[in-house]
């Protein structure tokens, strides 16, 4: 089932390529979206003036709200023609994580920002007495004390990048293959069940639905590692 | 070892121009992304591109018949989220109830269905709503798809506003001798409405926005008459189309994604709007 | 008519909460329940009215009786003969005739007879003159005071036989009060009043009668019971001397 490539037309369902093809968009998309969206969470609750934060919001939250379908659009009218000057390559894994990170940066600035923002505004002020300075109260007391929900935002974070379909349709190049390289095309778990579904028949369409299958049991691992706290600590 | 928290403590100082550096770049992709998508497909749209038939597989024409198809599935499916969504948020945040282990299961299992992603939501409406009850690609099945996607967000959000309600009326109520349906109808109820008013704009945005679920439940016809066993495609649906499967519609596909960025981003700006600002009247 | 209340043991998780209650409630007049922190009168309050279900981990023996009917077995609530007002005002968050007219929805009122019920109630509590004007705003825009007598007006709307007051007056300022201390001296020449209270200074000005509860090692129990009179003058236990003239940090 995992051993050889996906090649409906021979009857031979090998998931490999494609679970390799949506963990690489992933990783690579998540890399660089987590930090990207972590830092900025910190910004908001700390170096931002007070009276620009609703303003910030609202543009935050317009990202966060954009349906994935016009962020693919918009990668494949713009960043695709520019990989291809530059890069040499259009639709690729590249530029798949590219839309994926778009999707996910405002999201995950907007959880990052709404789980710390009760700590944060409870002890700032103690903080701020003490004559802590913002940076060494958020490394030394914020983050310290809300590791779980940092971490919980995280992997909410990946189920979400996980359960993208369109965007990174429209834009990684959709070739059943392991990714050699970043400028490779791949395609995903998701993408190959959307391609492939409106002609599927017979074991091609069961299989189809078992890819499904596979990304409902990875949702549900990740939402137990969210959900799963150590409790000896006090 | 002096050197050392030396070291650490430089490092500790780049995180405000770091972080700061993040934050610019997340308010510049507003600018770099929908700007160009304002200014390529703004000048061109027009009242008409509202309510034309479309016209050679999209290329040209309106959005009409998308538009109308698109509203009754968005209306459908919340009408059948309300319904069973309400009584359900209810009972999970009775405060008499809320350690049974029933509800505490279903609470999970709901997390668990909210992070679900869309296309598996997509394959089981087609499994069930298209072939087993034999709705075929119809509106109908889609709405029915797009309600079980839109259920759990619905009701997770509906329960946390009714349990601080529940929390504070319900001994109240007890005491004056209302039974449970009248403190639901009467005081509950009217207590919440505006905020379930809000979640309930939550979700039509997330429902405007979805695709990967409706491709193949609601189909992709173009012309849908109004007809809810009738297949019909929505906003989304035609941008991919247009944009993956039409050559040379690309212009078409970029006044309709600033027809559904304006419809998703205005409901829930308005609803995130009023729920922080009732956070903060609150605290 | 009347209250009797036996054997009450009420205990959360870990502790006892109350031991062994037993006391009646058979004549008109108000009743302060009094005490340290801690001594369950609250709690007591909550047992009568048979809202101890809404608490986490509490369990109760014993038994309460109304009118013979047990009451902390029962399913039901046992309004609208007995009702409660709470120590933070309550009002539902709708107009103010609505929140008077909800609680009377279960007595089956014509529209004229549930008019003139609402009047009467916002009368008996000096609401009357001050809202009479807009009584379809919301409750929520009422000052704390006028809240907490319109919440009395809602308790006192169903006609009970029995109001329980918890702390009516702890979040309100001394004008507010004295408009509601004012109201229950004129309700308890008709009706059985059990109060709360942390001010000793205000069950000596309303109550007829005190009960002074203690929180010994096993949980509250009763220390003393009389009319106000004698226990403020003649008490017979040293705690209670020493608690009702402030001898108690």
């Amino acid at each position: 089932m995992f051993s050889g490539g996906w090649f409906p037309s021979e009857n031979k369902f090998g998931f490999l390529p494609l679970v390799a093809g949506t963990f690489s968009v992933l990783s690579v998309s998540l890399l660089f979206s987590i930090p990207v969206g972590f830092f900025a969470a910190l910004a908001l609750l700390s170096f931002i003036p007070r009276r620009l934060i609703p303003f910030c919001m609202v543009i935050i939250e317009t990202l966060a709200g954009l349906p994935s379908i016009v962020v693919g659009l918009y990668c494949l009218l713009t960043v695709v023609p520019l990989a291809n000057t530059i890069f040499g390559s259009g639709t690729s894994l590249l530029v798949g994580s590219i839309a994926l990170a778009i999707i996910l940066v405002p999201q995950l600035t907007l959880s990052f920002y709404q789980s710390l923002e009760l700590q944060h505004r409870v002890l700032w002020p103690q903080a701020w007495c003490n004559n802590l300075s913002a940076d060494i109260f958020l490394f030394k007391v914020l983050i310290p004390s809300s590791v779980h929900k940092i971490k919980e935002c995280c992997i909410m974070g990946v189920s979400r990048g996980l359960g993208e379909t369109l965007a990174i349709l429209m834009v990684s190049g959709n070739v059943v293959q392991l990714p050699q390289s970043l400028f490779s095309p791949v395609r995903t778990l998701n993408a190959n069940i959307a391609l492939e579904m409106p002609y599927a028949t017979g074991i091609h369409r069961s299989s189809l639905f078992f890819a499904g299958v596979i990304t409902f049991l990875f949702t549900l691992f990740l939402l137990v590692l969210a959900k799963y706290e150590p409790k000896n600590k006090t | 070892m002096n050197q050392k928290t030396k070291l650490k403590f430089s490092l500790l100082n780049l995180t405000k121009p770091f972080s700061l550096l993040c934050f610019t770049f997340v308010l510049f992709l507003l600018v770099l992304i929908v700007g160009p998508l304002l200014w390529h497909g703004l000048p061109e749209l027009s009242f008409s591109f509202l309510t034309e038939l479309p016209a050679f597989a999209g290329k040209e024409g309106g959005v009409g018949p998308i538009l109308r198809g698109t509203i009754l599935l968005t209306f459908l499916s919340l009408f059948f989220v309300v319904l069973m969504g309400l009584p359900v948020a209810f009972q999970l945040s009775h405060p008499l109830k809320k350690n049974w282990r029933s509800i505490r299961l279903s609470r999970m299992a709901l997390d668990l269905l909210a992070s679900t992603p869309s296309i598996v939501f997509g394959l089981f409406g087609n499994y069930f709503f298209v072939t087993t009850l034999k709705l075929g690609y119809s509106i109908l099945a889609g709405a029915l798809t797009l309600t079980i996607m839109i259920l759990p967000l619905f009701i997770r959000l509906c329960e946390l506003e009714l349990s601080t309600y529940q929390k504070k009326f319900l001994p109240v109520s007890f005491s004056h001798g209302l039974t449970e349906h009248q403190f639901a109808t009467k005081v509950l109820l009217p207590a919440a409405s505006s905020s379930i008013g809000f979640i309930l704009l939550i979700c039509i945005s997330r429902a405007f926005g979805e695709t990967a679920a409706l491709l193949f439940t609601s189909g992709y016809s173009l012309r849908n008459s109004g007809n809810v066993f009738e297949s019909g495609r929505t906003l989304s649906v035609h941008i991919f189309d247009l944009s993956l499967n039409v050559p040379g519609a690309d212009q078409q596909a970029l006044k309709s994604s600033v027809v559904l960025i304006f419809v998703t981003v205005m409901t829930s700006l308005v609803a995130r709007a009023f729920i922080r600002k009732r956070e903060s009247y609150e605290s | 008519m009347n209250l009797e209340i036996k054997n009450l043991n009420v205990s959360a998780a870990k502790s006892r909460i109350l031991n062994n209650v037993s006391f009646n409630l058979d004549k008109v007049g108000l009743t302060a329940l009094v005490g340290p922190s801690g001594s369950g009168k609250s709690t007591l309050l909550k047992a009568i009215n048979g809202l101890l279900k809404f608490e986490d981990n509490i369990r109760s023996e014993g038994r309460i009786f109304f009118n013979g009917n047990c009451v902390l077995a029962a399913k039901k609530s046992v309004s609208p003969e007995i009702v409660m007002v709470f120590q933070k005002p309550t009002p539902f968050p709708v107009s103010i005739r609505k929140n008077i007219s909800i609680v009377l929805s279960s007595l089956n009122l014509s529209k004229k007879q549930e008019q003139e019920k609402i009047e009467f109630s916002l009368k008996q509590v000096g609401l009357w003159t001050e809202v009479s004007e807009r009584l379809g705003d919301s409750a929520l825009q009422l000052s704390g005071g006028q809240q907490q007598r319109l919440c009395l007006a809602r308790a006192i709307a169903l006609d009970p036989e029995i109001i329980c007051l918890d702390e009516p007056c702890s979040h309100l300022d001394p004008i507010s009060t004295q408009k509601v201390e004012a109201i229950l001296k004129e309700l308890k020449q008709k009706k059985k009043i059990l109060m709360v209270t942390h001010n000793l200074q205000q069950a000596k000005r309303v109550s007829d009668d005190v009960i002074l509860l203690w929180n010994h090692e096993k949980g509250g129990e009763i220390l003393e019971q009389g009319s106000v009179d004698r226990i403020f003058n003649k008490p017979t236990h040293k705690y209670t001397e020493m608690y009702v003239n402030g001898d108690l940090g």
